[in-house]
This record gives structure tokens, sequence and C-alpha cells, in this order.
């Protein structure tokens, strides 16, 4: 789960898993909104671990259906 | 298993000690905190660990190495608040979420890229980005996710 300078630099990467070249890739601002969802944003609140941190399941697979990614490789099988 | 609002309460102990520090606690820190035994919080720092995915200790050991989206140990994802370096992030991704720990502050990630070793970086604020250097920054997930052992997909 890294960040590189661009696509070019990820396919040119000597530990790039082939397989992963092109369905690995996720944009910046896709990130952010992934990371952004509310089980990150109430990280300080004092209810956080029974509260918030459940709902991580679900704004994942939230996240990856609206950005198209809703594949076993973003979801696990 | 401790009961969830011990639970609640030690896992804010630990992201407390991270934002404040950089690093996490040692459990005898949680223990002194929570006015308990040593082993007792030896044991509540282990169910908080097996309760937040993915966090982790040194193998074979109870320190706390990776608390996402922060990391004891150094990575390549350096982060600065208020001119001070002294966070580490647990990966990319997670990079992007630091915002959330220090609101209405702007928060800088310095990395190096893997493939050609020079520096990227971003600046947020509340969740919205300041500045991101190159524009053509991307993420990338080099293994297919398996749940339940997210720790490999940060290989």
């Amino acid at each position: 789960m890294n960040l590189f300078r661009g696509e070019e630099h990820v396919r040119r990467w000597a530990l790039l898993n082939p397989a992963a070249a092109v369905e690995g890739l996720i944009p910046l601002a896709d990130l952010a909104a992934w990371f952004g969802m509310p089980s990150r944003r109430h990280l300080l609140d004092d209810d956080y671990l029974s509260r918030w941190y459940p709902e991580r399941d679900r704004e994942r697979r939230t996240a990856m259906e609206r950005l198209g990614k809703a594949t076993p490789f973003w979801l696990g099988s | 298993m401790a009961d969830p609002r011990t639970l609640d309460r030690a896992f804010k102990f630990i992201m407390g000690r991270f934002v404040a520090t950089g690093h996490g606690p040692h459990y005898t820190e949680l223990a002194a905190a929570f006015g308990v035994a040593v082993e007792e919080g030896r044991l509540l720092f282990h169910d908080v660990v097996k309760a937040f995915s993915p966090s982790w200790l040194h193998p074979e050991t109870d320190y706390l190495v990776s608390f996402p989206p922060f990391h004891s140990l150094p990575t390549q994802y350096r982060v600065t608040v208020d001119g001070a370096q002294k966070w580490f992030a647990q990966c990319g991704f997670e990079a992007t979420a630091m915002t959330w720990l220090f609101p209405g502050k702007t928060v800088r990630v310095d990395a190096p890229c893997l493939d050609c070793n020079e520096l990227l970086a971003f600046e947020m604020r509340d969740g919205q980005f300041l500045r991101v250097e190159p524009g053509t920054m991307v993420g990338h997930l080099n293994q297919p996710r398996i749940p339940g052992k997210d720790r490999l997909a940060f290989l």
C-alpha cells in the first residue's frame, strides 16, 4: 500500500507484482475519499473501537463500489 | 478479552500517545494509567491490538509496532505537523488518514518514491488537500487483499 510519483513509476518498480500493475492503481484523491470515511474521521472519539471501528468493512465495500473497484483483488474473496 | 468500555478507554490512551509523541506506549504505562497490575495491563494491551486490525506487536515481543495510521518504527512515510517531524504512517494509504488525528492543523507527508527515490509530498488540513507534489502521484496495492491478513498488503 504505497505511493509513487506516477503510474510509470509503479510499472518500473523492482518489486511490482505484474498482476497488480493496473488493477492495483488508485488515484490519490480516491484514497483520501476512502480514508476520509467516518471510521477514520472519528479516531479520536472516546467510543471509537466499539462504535466506529466495526464500520470499516462496510465502508471498504462502499468505497470500492463507488470507485469501481468492488473486485476480489480489493475486497478479498 | 476486556469489556468494550475498557477496550475503548485503552484504545484512546494508545492513540493519544501516538498523537502526542509519535510512538506507542509500553504496556506498563497502560497498566499505570488504568491503575491495574502490570500483567493485567499487558493482557489489556494485547486485547486492544487484537481488536484493532491491522495493528501489530513486534514478533515474539510485547512491543507495539503498528497502530494505524501510525507506525512506531520508521517507514518511508514521514509525517510533519507544526514543523515537527516525529510521526510515521503505517503505509501510503493510511498516510492520507493522518489529517483526522490533527484537526485544524496542516499535516505534511513526505516520502521517497520506491521506484526512483525522488521525493513525493502532500499536505492536508481537515481532510482537504492543500498541496500535492507531483500532481501525478498515485497509490498502489501490490497484492490482492486477504481478509484478516491485512499485514500482507504492506509488502
